[in-house]
C-alpha cells in the first residue's frame, strides 16, 4: 500500500499539507510483521510509537498468577498503539502482537520530539491524534463504569451487566 | 484576580510539567478569569461542553445522571480541571459539576485552544501531551483498581446481598471518581 495515499486517509490529518505528510512519512519506518510478531512487552521501555497500516494488533495485560494475559482490546487499521513511549517515556503497561500478517509505521519518540522543532504544526497534530485515541479508551472505561453503577441504582442484575462489559478472558496467553 | 505563572504552576504542576514559565505566561493570557456563585451548574451530564476549567477557588459537586437518577461521585477542589475529555473530543460531557460554593476557574474554550495550537503550536502540544500523561495514569490506574477489586470482590465472604450491593455501588463510585480525578 502507498503509505503517503494511507495517511491521507486519516480524518485527523485532513488539515495537514502534501509537505507535511511527506515529512511524517520521511519520519517513519514502515515494515511488515507475521502472525504473532510481539512489537513489545508490557513492563518494558518504549522508544516508539506505532501506527497500524494493515492488520490487526492484540493488546494483552498480565491480569496476575489467577487471570494470566487477558487481551483487553485490539488495534485496526489508522490507529496507534504504544502511545506511552511518546508521553511519558514511560514502560508499557500491556504486550501488543500481530494478530496475522500486520503492517505498521513506526515513529521513534525522538524523531517526534524534533518534529516540534522542524514542523510543530505536524508534531501538534500528530499529538492531537493520539490524544483522541486516549479519550476513545478513557470513554469506553467510563461508559463501563457508568452502567454498572445505573443497574445497580436501578436494582438491575449488575454483575451481570459487568461481565458483558468486560473483556472475554482466554486464559494464559501463548507466548512467542 | 491574577495569578502569576509560578502560582499557576504551582497549582497545575501537571498541567505545566513540560513547559517553561514563559509558555505558562503565553498560556495564562489566552486563559479567561471566571466566577460563578454557588448551586450553579458548570457543566451537565451526557451534554456538549467545548470548555476546560482550571478551578483556583472554591469547591464543587460531581455527580453522573440519567432518566432523573443521580449519582453522587465526589468533590472537586481548587488544583483540579473540568471538561477536558470534552474538550478533546469534541463530545459531551462525562458528569455535571455544580459549584457548592462561590468559585473561581481560569476557562479555555475549544475555539482558544484552537487558536493556541495554531499561533503557538507547541505550548499547545505540551499542553496536550500533559493532559494525555493526566488521563493515561488515571486509566492505568483505575483499571489496576478494577480487575485487582473484582479478584477480591469475587473471593469476598459478603453473603449478605444488600450489603454486597451496597460494598459494590462505593467501590464502583471510587473507581468513577478516581477516572475523572
Amino acid at each position: 500500500m502507498d503509505f503517503h495515499k494511507f495517511l491521507q486517509t486519516i480524518p485527523d490529518f485532513s488539515d495537514l499539507t502534501n509537505e507535511q505528510l511527506s515529512i511524517l512519512e520521511q519520519s517513519m519506518l514502515v515494515s511488515s510483521h507475521p502472525d504473532g510478531y510481539e512489537f513489545f512487552n508490557e513492563n518494558t521501555r518504549g522508544d516508539k510509537v506505532y501506527l497500524i497500516i494493515e492488520g490487526n494488533v492484540s493488546v494483552t495485560h498480565n491480569r496476575g498468577k489467577k487471570c494470566g494475559f487477558l487481551e483487553i482490546k485490539r488495534h485496526h487499521p489508522g490507529e496507534w498503539f504504544g502511545i506511552v513511549s511518546v508521553i511519558d517515556n514511560g514502560e508499557h503497561v500491556a504486550t501488543c502482537k500481530a494478530l496475522g500478517d500486520v503492517t505498521v509505521a513506526s515513529l521513534p519518540a525522538i524523531a517526534f520530539l524534533l518534529l516540534y522543532e522542524s514542523d510543530a504544526p505536524l508534531a501538534h497534530t500528530i499529538q492531537y491524534s493520539i490524544n483522541r485515541q486516549i479519550t476513545k479508551d478513557y470513554r469506553a472505561l467510563v461508559q463501563m463504569i457508568r452502567n454498572v453503577l445505573f443497574a445497580i441504582e436501578e436494582g438491575k442484575d449488575y454483575q451481570h451487566i459487568l461481565n458483558k462489559s468486560l473483556p472475554k478472558y482466554d486464559g494464559p496467553e501463548r507466548r512467542v | 484576580m491574577s495569578l502569576t505563572t509560578q502560582e499557576f504552576s504551582k497549582l497545575f504542576p501537571k498541567i505545566t510539567e513540560h513547559t517553561n514559565s514563559e509558555e505558562v505566561s503565553d498560556l495564562i493570557r489566552m486563559l479567561k478569569y471566571v466566577s460563578i456563585g454557588e448551586n450553579k451548574h458548570i457543566i451537565k451530564d451526557n451534554q456538549e461542553n467545548d470548555t476546560l476549567y482550571f478551578v483556583i477557588e472554591g469547591r464543587l459537586n460531581c455527580y453522573i445522571e440519567k432518566d432523573g437518577t443521580k449519582i453522587s461521585i465526589g468533590k472537586i477542589f481548587p488544583g483540579e480541571y473540568i471538561g477536558e475529555v470534552s474538550m478533546l473530543d469534541n463530545s459531551n460531557a462525562t458528569s455535571s459539576v455544580i459549584t457548592e460554593t462561590p468559585c473561581i476557574f481560569y476557562s479555555l474554550n475549544k475555539t482558544s485552544f484552537d487558536e493556541l495550537g495554531k499561533e503557538h503550536p507547541v505550548i499547545s502540544g505540551k499542553i496536550l501531551r500533559s493532559i494525555s500523561s493526566i488521563l493515561t495514569n488515571r486509566l492505568i490506574s483505575t483499571d489496576k483498581l478494577l480487575f485487582d477489586g473484582l479478584i477480591v470482590h469475587k473471593e469476598s465472604n459478603i453473603h449478605h446481598e444488600h450489603t454486597k450491593i451496597d460494598s459494590a455501588r462505593d467501590w464502583f463510585v471510587k473507581l468513577y471518581h478516581q477516572l475523572h480525578h
